[in-house]
């Protein structure tokens, strides 16, 4: 048993990768869909988004890449499913350089599958170096950073823009973000011209920023793959659109087989321990 | 005056955009925008040079037959076809495999972003699953008071941030792990922001004044 | 014929009786433009007393727009809206500093007919050269009451010797070093992911520097890839410095500081692969790092390394943890070269940074206690007032 022990405490790590694979994969194969209980911080964000009117404009900003499309994607494919079925119209830019392409591609994915025309419903401005500056222009006015859209249209030229400014003529800013540039929203958007700001986050960024949803500085805050299947739950997406909802179960058992894991090298450690 | 001119307009600089902060005067603003502006136009030349420094090493190991030179061609080759799809004219079709010139949907550059970039860097990504579980087993051992109350931490967290948490034990796990992040969590990580701010503008007031100067190349 | 035409001229006749007058509304009084304090020069502030015809049944007043013109005969242009309610608002769009403005109110009613305010002006709008927000007067005054603490500790350290505790990953700096060169491995020196105008990348440079100088006196190969390219090109400036001062500017190979790329993931595969295959003695993660922060770690102990790491990142300092074998948390990697040269001011900054944390415990508990006894003691009521008050 001694040898099994300390055999166990100096396992070649690619038996805990196998584990863990396992752990992950199975779920694949059986959904068991777990029940979800929604946070006060996701929806808060839900219930902003349903107290809008048609018409209201929202600025949404992604800005993930290809790495954190898991934990994120859900989350604003589904804030941009609500705000559309509600009609309200986005404008939004993608300040991340390597997540532009992707945020083009999301934006224009669920704009096609909720009817939506571009220019009038929405409009994309793409990216400008130096996130901080371009955010804090656009606290001015859009054109500064943004003389035209990411298809190089100018602004004026489309509908939706005329008449549209700066964030005070929007209702929220929105910020799916994988990247530190949370940290230039609360600061010059929110903190410079007090525009009601949420963010969707990553699991392990969501920790930082629970000190700014509870200071105020965020009216909500979605955090990983848990914040993203809540919120799909309330807006009600179902069925393989539901990406967050099907991948939580696949979480359950992973952070399970973490857990095992854990007590095992920890029963081995005491158990060679006391031998000692 | 290879030194005292660097450090001469860290001070002017320094000094300049702590000011700039606290005088809402078009002027300041104006000259903090023109050097942001020229911090960019830094950034781009700078990348030049990272790009020469990166493409010469591997260069040289294809050259020299260095143990791994095979991968140095394929950094070679896909830097340079990345590279040109994004500067191919809409008009070229390089066929249904690869794509059109341009940068929409089909497109070459697409392509390689939505079916090698993107699978890559997802699969970078997704390693440190494996990862954290190999850390963990290593790390989490009750080796004393403060290391079990670490250990008991995390497991309440990773149970409570999960479905099957509130499912097998009740909705107290949840709240338990709901009250951890947002209270002894969110205090400690408060306390570090606190120090480390001082710490940049301790750092930073040495940088100006000319003190700390490793940054300037092997130091006094 | 005649009777259809004079049927159709008493119809539109007892329609044109029957519809009531719609009047346009009453405009607002008492129009004040004021230059905005705090601004670069492009706003004034208006106040109003709002039209009587905002409550009235019939054709209510809906909202406001704001007028401007440069002189009271030229024509006035739209440049800003209030809503219903309103009796302020702020104009920015297109004034310039130091130019003379007048201003209308434009009152409109549901029937788009509205009326005109007086004009109010001229307002010259004038640049301030320093924000009496009170949050930014709080934030100058800890500022420069920390730099004071600095300052006067700097001034200190030159007169007497002032002890700071020790820190086992700054002693462990030197182990490393000596680890690495009695194995006969190079050391691999990481200054994360940030730019160089980040803090934590030039507390990285520093000790760069200071590592540099040591592996030259000790001809230990020291491997440094960059992420980004300024930060490379400071590090081949800081490596190839520190070979010069250490007398020893052959050994210097620039070779081994290099620029591998701009992105986390394939930076952080590179790296990795560097970490296999040179199996370095001692492992440096000084800086800026996100989610690779745990994949390094991890690799870098597969790959026999010891492992000193330092961020600022906090969700990074737990991986960190968790991974190395040593980890300078949040500031210590701030006075991590204050440790290593042992020069005076440089220890004379850590202690006033060390008086400025005491003053912000302290009013953190004054704060705690401000909340909790406002409304019993004056004092605490007035302090949380000027601590928050916007």
């Amino acid at each position: 048993m001694k040898e099994f022990f300390q055999k166990l405490l100096k396992i070649d790590r690619r038996w805990i990768f196998l584990i863990t694979g396992i752990a992950i994969i199975i779920p694949f194969f059986f959904f068991i869909g777990l029940p979800i209980r929604a946070t006060r911080e996701v929806r808060a964000l839900y219930d902003a988004v349903e107290a809008l009117k048609p018409g209201d404009i929202v600025f949404y900003a992604p800005e993930y890449d290809p790495a954190t499309i898991p934990e994120v994607q859900p989350m604003a494919h589904t804030f941009l499913r609500q705000v559309f079925r509600k009609n309200i119209k986005v404008v939004a830019s993608g300040l991340f350089q390597l997540g532009v392409a992707q945020a083009e591609q999301d934006l224009t994915l669920i704009a096609r599958e909720m009817g939506k025309k571009y220019g009038e419903d929405y409009v994309f401005l793409g990216y400008k170096p130096y996130p901080e500056t371009v955010i804090l222009n656009m606290g001015e006015d859009f054109r500064k950073s943004f003389p035209t859209d990411y298809y190089g249209t100018k602004l004026d030229e489309l509908p939706l823009m005329r008449g549209l400014k700066n964030y005070s003529d929007t209702k929220m800013i929105v910020s799916m973000t994988a990247v530190s540039g949370a940290d230039y929203w609360i600061r010059s958007a929110h903190g410079r011209y007090n525009i009601p700001l949420a963010l969707g986050v990553t699991a392990v960024m969501a920790t930082d920023y629970y000190t700014y949803y509870q200071s105020g500085q965020l009216f909500a805050l979605m955090g990983g793959l848990k914040g993203a299947a809540e919120y799909e739950q309330m807006v009600g997406i179902k069925g393989e659109a539901a990406k967050a909802t099907l991948r939580m179960d696949i979480q359950s058992f992973a952070h399970l087989a973490i857990i095992i894991l854990v007590i095992l090298g920890n029963v081995a450690y005491f158990a060679t321990r006391e031998k000692k | 005056m290879r030194k005292e001119i660097p450090l001469f307009i860290m001070l002017v600089c320094g000094v300049f955009m702590a000011v700039q902060f606290f005088v809402p005067h078009e002027l300041p603003a104006l000259i903090y925008q023109n050097l942001n502006k020229t911090v960019q136009v830094v950034g781009a030349v700078a990348l030049v040079l990272g790009i020469v420094s990166l493409l010469s090493l591997h260069f040289a190991k294809i050259s020299k037959r260095q143990p791994g030179y095979g991968y140095s061609y394929i950094l070679v080759v896909f830097f340079f076809m990345m590279a040109a799809s994004g500067f191919l004219p809409a008009k070229v079709n390089l066929g249904p495999f690869l794509g059109t010139g341009d940068r929409v949907e089909g497109s070459f550059f697409l392509n390689l972003y939505n079916y090698v970039l993107t699978p890559v860097q997802a699969t970078m990504f997704a390693l440190l699953a494996f990862f954290i579980a190999s850390a963990a087993f290593r790390a989490f051992r009750a080796r004393s008071v403060i290391a079990t109350l670490l250990l008991l931490t995390a497991v309440v967290v990773m149970l409570g941030r999960v479905p099957i948490g509130p499912f097998v034990l009740g909705d107290w796990i949840s709240d338990l792990a709901d009250w951890i992040m947002a209270v002894p969590n969110a205090a400690a990580k408060r306390a570090i922001i606190v120090g480390v701010g001082l710490g940049i503008l301790s750092l930073s007031l040495k940088m100006v004044l000319g003190i700390e100067r490793a940054w300037l190349g092997g130091g006094r | 014929m005649r009777k259809p035409l004079l049927l159709g001229a008493l119809v539109f006749l007892f329609l044109f009786i029957s519809t009531p007058a719609q009047t346009p509304p009453a405009p607002v009084s008492d129009l004040e433009a004021i230059d905005a304090p705090d601004d670069a020069g492009n706003q004034v502030d208006l106040n109003w007393k709002p039209s009587p015809d905002e409550t009235r049944a019939a054709n209510p007043v809906i909202g406001y727009q704001i007028l401007t013109a440069p002189a009271v005969d030229s024509p006035f242009v739209p440049i800003g809206t209030a809503s219903f309610g309103a009796t302020s608002a702020t104009a920015k769009d297109g004034l310039k500093n130091g130019r003379p403005y007048y201003f209308k109110i434009r009152a409109y009613a549901l029937d788009s007919s509205f009326a005109e305010s007086e004009v109010a002006g001229p307002v010259v709008p004038q640049g301030s050269w320093w924000n009496t927000k009170p949050a930014y007067i709080r934030i100058f005054i800890w500022m420069a009451l920390v730099v004071a603490f600095i300052l006067y500790n700097i001034f200190l350290a030159g007169k007497k010797e002032l002890y700071i505790r020790p820190i086992g990953g700054i002693n462990a700096i030197d182990e490393g070093i000596g680890r690495a060169t009695e194995m006969g491995r190079p050391i691999l020196y990481i200054c994360g992911l940030g730019d160089a105008a980040q803090a934590a990348t030039m507390a990285a440079f520093s000790v760069l520097g200071r590592v540099a100088q040591k592996t030259a006196q000790y001809q230990t190969k020291l491997i440094v890839p960059c992420y980004d390219p300024i930060v490379f090109s400071i590090c081949q400036d800081v490596v190839k410095g520190a070979y010069l001062n250490a007398g020893r500017p052959e050994a210097y190979n620039e070779k081994d500081v290099f620029f591998v790329a701009q992105d986390q993931f394939p930076y952080v595969a590179a790296v990795n692969g560097i970490m296999l295959r040179e199996k370095p003695a001692t492992n440096f993660y000084l800086g800026q790092f996100y989610a690779e922060s745990l994949m390094l770690a991890e690799t870098g102990f597969e790959a026999g390394s010891i492992q000193i790491a330092g961020t600022d990142q906090l969700i990074q300092m737990s991986f960190f943890i968790v991974a190395c074998d040593f980890t300078l948390i949040g500031e210590e990697l701030f006075a991590a070269s204050a440790y290593l040269s042992k020069e005076p001011e440089q220890v004379g900054s850590i202690k006033g940074q060390d008086w400025g944390k005491v003053i912000f415990a302290g009013l953190s508990v004054l704060g705690v206690v401000s909340v909790l006894l406002e409304n019993k003691i004056h004092f605490f009521g007035f302090f949380k007032k000027l601590m928050i008050n916007e």
